[in-house]
């Protein structure tokens, strides 16, 4: 399992490790509540940060997950596909969902401590 | 927030996805979206991460051999549009929530809509959450879907997230209700009206049905449908 503290976040609540790997948060995998599905990018998609590029599913409901990063999707976890709860269960570690190799620096990106203060101030700033 | 009501044509599912779909992707929201579907026959659509085949054969053992089943945006189970009442919502969701409580705000404020019909429901609130997603959508009752008094499912729905923006579609079950469709349709429309802020009903335009048709041959295609 990674350390969160040694990853960046984007706003939409993926994460991303300094070796290109892609996964949604804990936060977010909490939101999200039980996933029953999970469509990871096809491999050698190119992918521009910002883009929705893969797909989870809870019970009757699908999120679209966006790349933390720009570049080429080099890996897809069909370990996930196959078991989609273990997004929740390792959200960190076995639950990751797809690599990339950056083509570019991510811009934006939050360090740890910076996504939860960002938790934080949309907890604060309450419902939509 | 603002609120457009839209009017649209009758269609089929392919061209009601299409719709709720260039709503979803549209212009800059600052008003939510709330649809009445208008369907021209019999229809079938499944959740995102469904099997093909599950929907298929749901159609084939009720006779619907002549009825595609057409894959949504949202998640879910299989839905029969065969009287039902399908609705759509388009709103901002920005912060991310659980599910859950989207269903709590759209769904209560249906309940309250109805009951100034006179028909009433509630709020299905388990004590424990069902594990796993039921292949059809009116086979039990999940978490803050609407429940007759009788315990009958009566009002299920299904979301998309795409960026700060939110897909709903549900589907009312009329018959445990004893209310007519166009009563149900005002009561809805009332409700969302009083949730989300209000703002006059008015038509879909040509560019929102062009936006609407360009996306129609992908929920038409064995590629989208047929993709698992």
């Amino acid at each position: 399992m990674r350390d969160p503290k040694t990853l960046k976040y984007q706003k939409s609540h993926e994460w991303l490790s300094p070796d290109g790997f892609v996964g949604i948060s804990d936060h977010a995998q909490k939101e999200i509540t039980d996933v029953v599905f999970v469509e990871p990018p096809k491999i050698g998609r190119k992918v521009k940060q910002g883009e929705a590029c893969c797909v989870v599913e809870s019970v009757k409901a699908a999120f679209d997950i966006y790349a933390p990063v720009s570049g080429e999707i080099v890996a897809a976890n069909a370990d996930a596909a196959k078991d989609p709860a273990v997004v929740n269960r390792e959200p960190y570690g076995k639950g990751w969902l797809f690599q990339v190799k950056p083509s570019a620096e991510p811009a934006g990106l939050m360090d740890a401590a910076a996504y939860e203060k960002f938790l934080a101030a949309e907890a604060a700033h309450g419902t939509h | 927030m603002l609120r457009a009501e839209l009017k649209a044509p009758a269609l089929d599912a392919a061209g009601q996805m299409a719709l709720d779909e260039a709503a979803l992707l549209g212009e800059a929201l600052d008003a939510a979206i709330f649809r009445v579907y208008r369907w021209i026959g019999p229809a079938c659509t499944f959740g995102y991460g469904q099997p093909w085949r599950a929907a298929r054969a749901a159609c084939d053992s009720r006779g619907w051999t002549q009825v595609s089943p057409v894959r949504r945006a949202t998640g879910g189970g299989i839905v029969f549009h065969d009287g039902d009442l399908t609705f759509s919502l388009v709103f901002s969701w920005e912060r991310l929530q659980t599910p859950e409580a989207i269903y709590a705000r759209v769904h209560r404020a249906a309940a309250s809509g109805l009951a100034r019909a006179g028909a009433r429901a509630s709020l299905h609130a388990p004590n424990s959450r069902p594990l796993g997603a039921a292949a059809a959508c009116f086979s039990r009752a999940e978490p803050m879907d609407l429940v007759a008094e009788d315990g009958r499912k009566v009002l299920g729905g299904a979301l998309r997230k795409r960026g700060a923006r939110g897909l709903y579609q549900g589907s009312l079950r009329l018959e445990p209700l004893g209310i007519e469709p166009e009563a149900a349709a005002e009561s809805l429309r009332e409700s969302v009206r009083a949730e989300f802020g209000g703002a006059g009903p008015e038509a879909f335009d040509e560019s929102r049905l062009a936006a609407g048709r360009r996306l129609e041959p992908r929920y038409r295609s064995r590629e989208w449908n047929e993709r698992r």
